[in-house]
């Protein structure tokens, strides 16, 4: 696994943040005249390796922000996160941390404290006594976050507020897609930097006016919801929201949709039959070891007309792709099921995320009604399988 | 600036953005205050701000406890439409949650006040509403939309409850 300093961190970043800023991305009002800080909080894995930088902006008179730097090839690009209108003070969050501890555990004993990611980008102060664990609050909440659950389940699929190490749970194929593609930018950067024009430049301030790369015509804006066809121009969204019937049958109400859009018209009962969800009276969820039930029941249901398949851990491109097909998918995060039935990805600056990344997600929640998430934020999340289908008999 | 005026900045420029809500909500939308959404383990998981055209709720933005986007979750039915957007005043009214909640309560069991909260993992958004027994004993009835039931536990299934 490759570490990356912190110089070659906010070089990194600093190029990066310049770049979407002579675009036009992100108002140059915001962050023009700032500097990458040359102070950092080092934010730790959860297996105790540095996984990213939090690094604050430096802008007399300006908006507090702060970027996030990856200290990890495996997270596969420089410049994670970008967040304004909040500060990083990581002396006062530690000492806030320190105080709540206190209040609720008096006679604890600590020696140490440090940042960590406990649920990837989610954050958390660490409380050590001699290199040991002894608390580990959630920052914001204070919450406690509860030990590493000692069950068998899969990498990659956690449950809700439950710590997993980023680093330890990456699959090995996605980690050197990763650490490839963050080598290859950072090689188009290194190169870059070799011209004339940056002769003398700093890197990590960032300055419009200054930066010598040409702007460049990019489309800010990509999005697309399901049609009758993939002609959106003379056809209709076409795509029905069902809310689940009990309150586990999120899996048969996301089934239904996808097979309501194919126009097969089966009710919830007959397809939690099929899913051994059991009945309106006595329901019960799908078990993680039963996921691929998915993929048969949508086959079975169909005489074979679709062929579906499920893909782990999923990127944003895989629903993209479907979405431009014009088929559905069928999205699963931890303990729940919905619908994704269209995207929508800019460049647009969001407090938090760049660039911003969304799903259209028809979501069963709540029984009977159902809700539309338009969009959701693909960077908050943990997509954990994803299942589409396409027509193999016309 | 006060944290609800910031969350409620985080979601209007959510909604100008354009990853939020459609032409419909952002052009006749207005923002009303934000609501915590409580972490089942305690303290605040996120802020929904609630978007409402006219008397009609047709959406939560929800914003992170650093005022990051994290969705919205409309009501509407229909791009550019009020069809099946319920009331603002209903949605978050405690008596018909309250009422709601009194199917699953046992005889004797009295109801506190409705806790917007979630279900286990942040998309099932719930109404908590405690029920005391004489006997001191509190246990949860979870509202959700117009059904009550009582929490279970996911169990390591998509769903919740295995079987």
């Amino acid at each position: 696994m490759a570490k990356i300093a912190l110089k070659e961190a906010r070089e990194l970043a600093g190029l990066e943040l310049n770049a979407v800023v002579k675009l036009g991305v992100i108002p140059a009002t915001e962050v023009s005249g700032a500097r990458i800080g040359a102070t950092a909080t080092t934010v730790y894995d959860v297996n105790g390796e540095p996984l990213f930088y939090r690094v604050p902006l430096q802008k007399r008179g300006g908006r507090p922000g702060f970027v996030d730097l990856a200290a990890d090839e495996a997270l596969g690009d420089s410049l994670l996160a970008t967040t304004f209108g909040a500060a990083w003070n990581e002396a006062a969050i530690k000492e806030q941390a320190r105080a709540e501890i206190t209040k609720r555990r008096r006679s604890l004993v600590f020696d140490a404290t440090r940042i960590v990611a406990f649920s990837f980008p989610k954050v958390a102060v660490q409380l050590l006594s001699r290199g040991q664990e002894v608390a580990m609050l959630e920052w914001g909440s204070w919450a406690d976050v509860p030990p590493a659950a000692v069950s068998g389940r899969k990498a990659m699929e956690p449950g809700n507020f439950e710590r997993w190490s980023m680093l330890g749970e990456l699959p090995v194929s996605q980690r050197r897609a990763n650490e490839q593609a963050f080598g290859a930018r950072a090689s188009v950067w290194k190169e870059t930097i070799k011209g004339p024009a940056f002769r003398g430049l700093e890197l990590v301030k960032i300055d419009p006016t200054k930066f010598p790369v040409e702007r460049t015509m990019i489309k800010l804006v990509d999005n697309r919801e399901l049609h009758y066809s993939t002609d959106d121009a003379t056809h209709h969204p076409c795509y029905e929201l069902i809310g689940q019937a009990t309150n586990v049958w999120c899996v048969g109400a996301s089934v239904q949709m996808v097979l309501r859009f194919w126009r097969y018209e089966y009710t919830q009962d007959r397809i939690a039959q099929a899913l051994g969800l059991g009945t309106r009276t006595s329901p019960n969820g799908l078990p993680y070891s039963r996921v691929g039930d998915v993929v048969t029941q949508l086959e079975a249901l169909t005489s074979n007309a679709l062929d579906a398949t499920m893909v782990t851990n999923p990127g944003f491109d895989l629903f993209r792709d479907e979405i431009r097909g014009n088929r559905p998918l069928i999205s699963f995060i931890p303990g729940h099921s919905r619908t994704v039935a269209g995207y929508h990805s800019c460049l647009l600056h969001l407090p938090g995320q760049l660039p911003f990344k969304g799903l259209l997600v028809y979501d069963p929640w709540p029984p009977n009604v159902g809700t539309i998430h338009r969009y959701e934020n693909f960077n908050t999340n943990t997509y954990q399988y994803a299942y589409h289908a396409h027509l193999t008999l016309v | 600036m006060e944290l609800s005026d910031q969350v409620v900045k985080a979601a209007r420029e959510a909604l100008a953005g354009g990853i939020a809500g459609d032409k419909l909500v952002r052009a006749r939308g207005r923002l009303r205050s934000p609501v915590a959404l409580e972490h089942p383990n305690g303290g605040t998981h996120s802020w929904l701000v609630p978007v409402v055209v006219g008397r009609q709720l047709v959406g939560l933005v929800q914003i992170g406890l650093h005022l990051e986007f994290l969705r919205f979750t409309s009501f509407q039915r229909r791009l550019n439409s009020l069809e099946g957007t319920p009331p603002m005043a209903e949605w978050f009214s405690a008596d018909r949650v309250r009422s709601l909640a009194a199917a699953m309560a046992r005889p004797a069991e009295l109801l506190g006040k409705p806790v917007l909260t979630y279900d286990q993992i942040p998309d099932r958004l719930v109404w908590r509403v405690e029920a005391r027994a004489p006997s001191g004993e509190v246990r949860a009835i979870l509202v959700a939309g117009d059904l009550a039931y009582e929490p279970g536990e996911l169990a390591g299934t998509i769903g919740g409850l295995g079987p």
